[in-house]
Order: C-alpha cells, then sequence, then structure tokens
C-alpha cells in the first residue's frame, strides 16, 4: 500500500498532522500502537494550554507558548475549560525564582500576571507572592473526539489501531514500514510522532544511521482529585522548585494534582527506556501503555497530598480520585533552564523522515511547516 | 511487634550528612528498620554538606541494592539535597527541614547511631503525649568547652528551657510552623526551638558505642562564633555586661565628682587640676567607647536578621530511591 505520508503516532501531534495533511487532499496513513488515539502523554499531563508561566528561567519557552496560546484557545475552543482562578505562587523557601523575579518575567513575556493575597490561598509564611494568572486547561477526551469525527469523515485518511512495527527502511524513493504479521506501507514521508517511543521508532529504520535524541525518561503519576467548594473555581501552581500544581483537568470536573518530586516515579537515563518493571510487550525496544499495565507503581498520592496541604490554607479541600500514568521523555539538554523546547529533526530528505518531540500541547504548530 | 498497629502519621526524617560514609549503612539499617516498623508512610531527605568522601556513592549504592533484594527503602521516597558548598550542619539542617512535609519531622544531625533503635520510637511516643520538640540527648562525656558553653547559656538564656548535647530530635508541624511564623533567621535551631515557646522535653541515654560521637561538624572558629552568636541572640548575657560596665562607670565618674568637690575645699590644691580633668575625661571616654562596642555588635545582629534573606544556598535536589 502507499500513502503521501505514514505518520506514527495517534497523540495530538499525530492527528494534527494527519488532518493538516489531510485537508491538503495527501493520502494519510496513522499507525498507532494502542487501541484508540489519545491513551498516553496526550491525555495524562496537567491538560495545561500554557501561556509560558511555566518557565520563568527560559524567556524564548515562555514567549514562544504565549504566541500559540491565542491560537490554540481559539482553534479549539470546544475542549478548552477557561472559567476558573489560576494562581501562580513563588515560595518563600527553596525556589529557584523569586516573586519580583517572577513578575519581572511576566512583564518581560508580556503575560498577564495580578498579585493577590497570599494569605488567601496559602499557610503564613509559605509562599512570597501569589498572583493570579491567565491560563486554562484542554480536555482531551473532547480533543479526541473531535480528531476521530474529523478523520473518520475523510477517505484519504487511515487509521491503524494495534500497530506493531517491526522495521522501517528505505525503498528507492520512499520508506516502508513493515508491521508484524508482514503488511507493508511506503511513503515519500514519515512522521515519528511517538514522543516517549521517538528513540524506539528511530532504532527500527535500517540501513542508516539514526542518531537518537539525547533524552531521560521518567514515569509519571498524575492523580485526579475532586476539589472542595473553595478549591473548585481556582488552580494553584507552586513554583519553582520541588513543589505542586493543583488545577481543573479539561471539562472533567476533577483536579489533577502533580509534583516535581513525587510525580516522576522511576527514572531511566538510557537512550532507550528500560525499566526493572519492564516484561512482556513491554521492552527497551517498545513502551507499552503504563497507565494500562499491571505492574504500574504504587500511588505517591499521600506524599502530594501531603506537599500540598502543607502549603495550602485547609479549607482548600481535595481528595483522590484516581491515578492516570505515563512516560515522559525529558531532553536532557534543558534541565538547567527548564525549558520545553519543541525539536524537530528532519533526518532524510526525499524520502522524508521526521521526528518530532515536544512536552506541550499548544506549540503543535510548530509542525506545520515541515509537513 | 509485628502485632502492633502502625503509626498513620507521616513521618519525615531528615539527615545531615558531611564526610559519614562510613556510618550510612549502619544509621540507615538501624533507621529504615524502625520506620518500617512503626510507619505507614515515610519521607527521608539527606542533606549533603559538601561532603568530600564518598558519603553520596555509598548512599545510592546502600538504596540501589536495598531495591534489588527485597526492598530496603520499602517503597519510601528519599530524596537527596546537595549544599552548594560547606555552610555547616545548622544551615544544612534548616534546608533540609524546610523541605520535609511530614506531620513529624525527625532531625538527625549526626548518623553515628549509638543508641538503640527503640530511642527513636521512645521520642515519638514521648511527643505525643503532649509535647511539639522532643530530643535525644547523649549522656555520655561532653567536651569542657561544650560543657561550659551550656553550663553559661543556660544560667543567662531567657528561654525556660534548656540545651544540651542532642543527638536527634522530632518536631511536630505545629513546632515547625511557630518557629517560621516568628520569621527568625535560625542561626542555631537547638535555641530556637526551645525558644519558640511551645512544650519541650529531652531524653537522655547513654552512649552505646562512645567511639568518635563528638566528630566537630563544623570547623573551631566556625563553632566558637556561632557560640558568641548565640549568646546574642538567645541569652541577655552582654546586655548585662553593658549594664555593669556603665553602672561602673557611673560609680567612678561619682567617685571622681566626690574628689574634685573635696579638692576644692581642702588646703592642698592639685596641680592646676590638669590631672584630675584629664583622668575624667579619658576614662569617661573610654567607658562611652566600649558601650558604642556592644551597641554596634547589638546592631550587626538586626541587620542579619532583617537582611539576611537567603539562608543557605543549595545547589540541587535529587531523587535516590529507585
Amino acid at each position: 500500500m502507499e500513502y503521501d505520508k505514514i505518520i506514527i503516532g495517534a497523540g495530538l501531534y499525530g492527528m494534527y498532522a494527519a488532518l493538516y495533511c489531510a485537508k491538503k487532499g495527501e493520502k494519510i496513513l496513522v499507525l498507532e500502537y494502542d487501541d484508540a488515539p489519545f491513551q498516553r502523554a496526550t491525555y495524562i499531563n496537567q491538560a495545561r494550554v500554557h501561556m509560558g508561566y511555566h518557565y520563568p528561567r527560559s524567556l524564548s519557552t515562555a514567549v514562544k507558548s504565549a504566541g500559540y496560546f491565542k491560537r490554540f484557545v481559539e482553534e479549539f475552543g470546544f475542549c478548552i475549560h477557561s472559567s476558573f482562578q489560576q494562581i501562580y505562587a513563588t515560595s518563600s523557601r527553596f525556589s529557584w525564582t523569586d516573586k519580583k523575579q517572577f513578575e519581572a518575567f511576566c512583564r518581560a513575556a508580556g503575560i498577564r500576571c495580578e498579585e493577590m493575597p497570599v494569605s488567601g490561598y496559602f499557610k503564613e509564611g509559605m509562599c512570597d507572592g501569589a498572583f493570579l494568572t491567565e491560563e486554562y486547561t484542554y480536555d482531551a477526551m473532547l480533543l479526541r473526539d473531535y480528531y476521530v469525527k474529523e478523520l473518520s469523515s475523510r477517505s484519504n485518511v487511515e487509521m491503524k489501531y494495534h500497530a506493531r512495527i517491526r522495521k522501517i527502511y528505505r525503498k528507492g524513493a520512499k520508506y516502508e514500514v513493515e508491521l508484524a504479521g508482514g503488511n507493508r506501507f511506503a511513503a515519500g514521508y514519515v512522521l515519528n510522532a511517538t514522543y516517549a517511543s521517538t528513540n524506539q521508532i528511530l532504532q527500527l529504520v535500517e540501513g542508516e544511521k539514526q542518531e537518537p535524541f539525547d533524552i531521560k525518561y521518567e514515569l509519571c503519576e498524575i492523580i485526579l482529585c475532586r476539589p472542595g467548594k473553595r478549591l473548585e473555581g481556582m488552580g494553584i501552581t507552586v513554583m519553582d522548585g520541588p513543589f505542586f500544581s493543583i488545577m481543573p483537568f479539561g471539562k472533567t470536573g476533577y483536579h489533577s494534582l502533580t509534583s516535581v518530586t513525587f510525580t516522576p516515579h522511576v527514572t531511566s537515563y538510557e537512550r532507550l527506556p528500560s525499566f526493572s518493571c519492564q516484561r512482556g510487550e513491554c521492552c527497551r525496544g517498545q513502551l507499552a501503555n503504563c497507565n494500562e499495565c499491571a505492574d504500574r507503581p504504587e500511588t505517591a498520592w499521600e506524599y502530594m497530598a501531603r506537599l500540598a496541604k502543607k502549603y495550602m490554607r485547609d479549607d482548600l479541600e481535595f481528595e483522590y480520585v484516581d491515578s492516570l500514568f505515563s512516560m515522559k521523555p525529558i531532553l536532557k539538554s534543558s534541565e538547567v533552564d527548564d525549558s520545553r523546547p519543541t525539536k524537530i529533526r528532519v533526518d532524510s530528505e526525499e524520502p522524508h523522515f521526521v521526528s518530532v518531540l515536544s512536552g506541550k500541547i499548544n506549540t503543535v504548530y510548530d509542525l506545520e511547516e515541515f509537513l | 511487634m509485628a502485632a502492633e498497629k502502625k503509626e498513620s502519621k507521616f513521618v519525615s526524617a531528615v539527615v545531615y550528612l558531611h564526610n559519614s560514609g562510613g556510618n550510612i549503612a549502619p544509621f540507615f539499617d538501624r533507621v529504615l528498620g524502625m520506620f518500617q516498623e512503626n510507619f505507614e508512610k515515610y519521607e527521608i531527605i539527606c542533606v549533603n554538606d559538601a561532603s568530600t568522601d564518598d558519603s553520596v556513592e555509598r548512599l545510592k549504592e546502600y538504596f540501589q541494592d536495598g531495591g534489588r533484594d527485597g526492598g530496603r527503602d520499602g517503597g519510601c521516597m528519599i530524596n537527596l539535597i546537595h549544599m552548594s558548598y560547606f555552610q555547616g550542619l545548622e544551615a544544612s539542617m534548616n534546608a533540609g527541614r524546610d523541605m520535609a512535609i511530614g506531620d513529624f519531622v525527625y532531625e538527625f544531625d549526626d548518623i553515628n547511631p549509638d543508641y538503640p533503635a527503640q530511642l527513636i520510637r521512645d521520642v515519638y511516643d514521648r511527643l505525643l503525649s503532649g509535647y511539639d520538640i522532643v530530643s535525644a540527648s547523649c549522656k555520655g562525656k561532653i567536651k569542657w568547652t561544650s560543657r561550659m558553653f551550656y553550663l553559661f547559656y543556660n544560667m543567662t538564656s531567657n528561654s525556660r528551657n534548656r540545651i544540651g548535647q542532642e543527638t536527634f530530635r522530632i518536631l511536630s508541624r505545629r513546632a515547625i510552623n511557630r518557629v517560621m511564623s516568628m520569621g527568625q533567621y535560625i542561626p542555631y535551631r537547638k535555641a530556637v526551638y526551645m525558644n519558640c515557646g511551645l512544650k519541650t522535653d529531652t531524653l537522655y541515654y547513654e552512649s552505646a558505642g562512645g567511639t568518635g560521637r563528638h566528630k566537630n561538624k563544623t570547623d573551631r572558629n566556625e563553632r566558637t562564633s556561632l557560640a558568641i552568636d548565640s549568646f546574642i541572640y538567645f541569652t541577655n548575657v552582654l546586655e548585662r555586661i553593658s549594664l555593669v560596665i556603665s553602672g561602673a562607670f557611673l560609680l567612678f565618674t561619682l567617685g571622681v565628682v566626690v574628689y574634685i568637690v573635696g579638692s576644692i575645699f581642702s588646703a592642698s590644691k592639685p596641680v592646676e587640676g590638669w590631672l584630675s580633668t584629664m583622668g575624667f575625661l579619658s576614662l569617661g571616654f573610654f567607658g562611652v567607647f566600649s558601650l558604642l562596642t556592644i551597641i554596634l555588635k547589638y546592631l550587626s545582629v538586626m541587620l542579619s536578621l532583617i537582611f539576611k534573606h537567603q539562608r543557605y544556598l543549595i545547589e540541587g535536589v535529587e531523587k535516590v530511591s529507585k
């Protein structure tokens, strides 16, 4: 079978690329390991539509996020939850950024930042500044439904779930992707949009040396909780250091709770993810879905909740509902300034092999110039 | 023991590491064993105060080995704070305590486990019986300079609670909040804790090992300066000294006045009155200057209280478990 483009990975980046190219009339094949789209990092993260507040030490990341924020909110308004107070605060201790620096940063990035009384949200002495900001959350499931509907109505897009890729190789002016069972698909353009599996896909390319991304892997837990009355219309993020965030999770009515120290459970520093919990189909060469795994780690709820309660006023209540797990690749070069650049790498042209690695939903537009 | 119900309270342990690699295994064997037996959830925060030996490697090795043969860490969180450079016990432990999230926080100033494991539980039980800070103090021999310091300190301190040679202590969250809301620069934890106005207690024990207990964690100069600072911060001894000095000079001034008055009426006139006038002036000024010295010292303390915002500098925080 021949296509114009083969897209590997049905997360937001893959689906966005598929729809974008389908609209141009190209014939597209999307290959996905799981049985449905949006099963991993697109769904399992803080669901933040980043305005840039998160990166007070990387102005470039912040400015870019802010630029894309507006476009994303306009285009995907149907899945955006915006009617809540998003509070950012700087911890009095252990923070890499203090109140003044955060204010100065927001001014430089041109993003909203109104000072609020710290005592309205936090216990005495815990934070030195609290700010009302403008930041929203998206609902991954609504976004998924939109893409499934849009793509299934187009005859030039084919979705293949439960795809087990065996190898990728060059054949003439095209790449061929071979699945377990022997099915082969060819296209002059392959997009590797598999996030945590990026290096694993690169490794399947035969005949040419594909440099793996310099990343480490963290198995992360996002906790869903039911907010109490006061916390309901509020999101709280304490930064920039070993702190936490509790904010609405899309339109689900739940809040997501995460913390810098407790959200990552296990880390692998190797180029290909290798963890002691891997067995069966899940191995160095192929990550299975951590959220559906029977061997997923025990929840760190006790730790995260306690950390949040150490900071937040006692009348901001929340209770445990569920845990979601997903694998998160982190570019090692971004550790110092805590930036989250979108990496798009063209490994070959004619035929094209392009890999994308991005930790943020609203920088998906970066892809366009490569498609 | 096994039948006993585990405490559901969340406990943090802050552990000071400075070139103490050799004690890591025995210390954690004892403490972790105790914690696993008694507490459902706990975290360990190690503060590495710029160790130059293999402490960090040994620590990582210890917990990684544990992960393989049946989970020595018992699934608990182990964090390691790296201090930017050597900053001494006090600053390092302040950093560790600020990071702790537990309802109760153990502070292990020294990782030589010369006490029975049961003592770790005993201080906890004591705390629950109605105290906010409970210390474990070694009864053994201590250096005479330290003894003099504690003696003199306790005599002159404003607080009703005494301080002594402490190996570890446990604090309630309430005590930590109190100390934080006092907004104080904490140069010397023991003294601040004792001054926070909550109920405190000390359990004494006989040192079991008695080897190398009192190795200096801070160098000599730093300890001396800490001792002097503590007197200024937490006792009124300098205040009293200045009072005595000004009192003495007052008396002296009075004496000179009496002498001058006497010499006016006496037959023998002193040589043009130079001696008494100059003597009075110079001694009077001496007194003023010595008082000024003390005032200056007070001012410097106030300055550090107000302006020393960044109390410690950490290099980074690292997760050790798994």
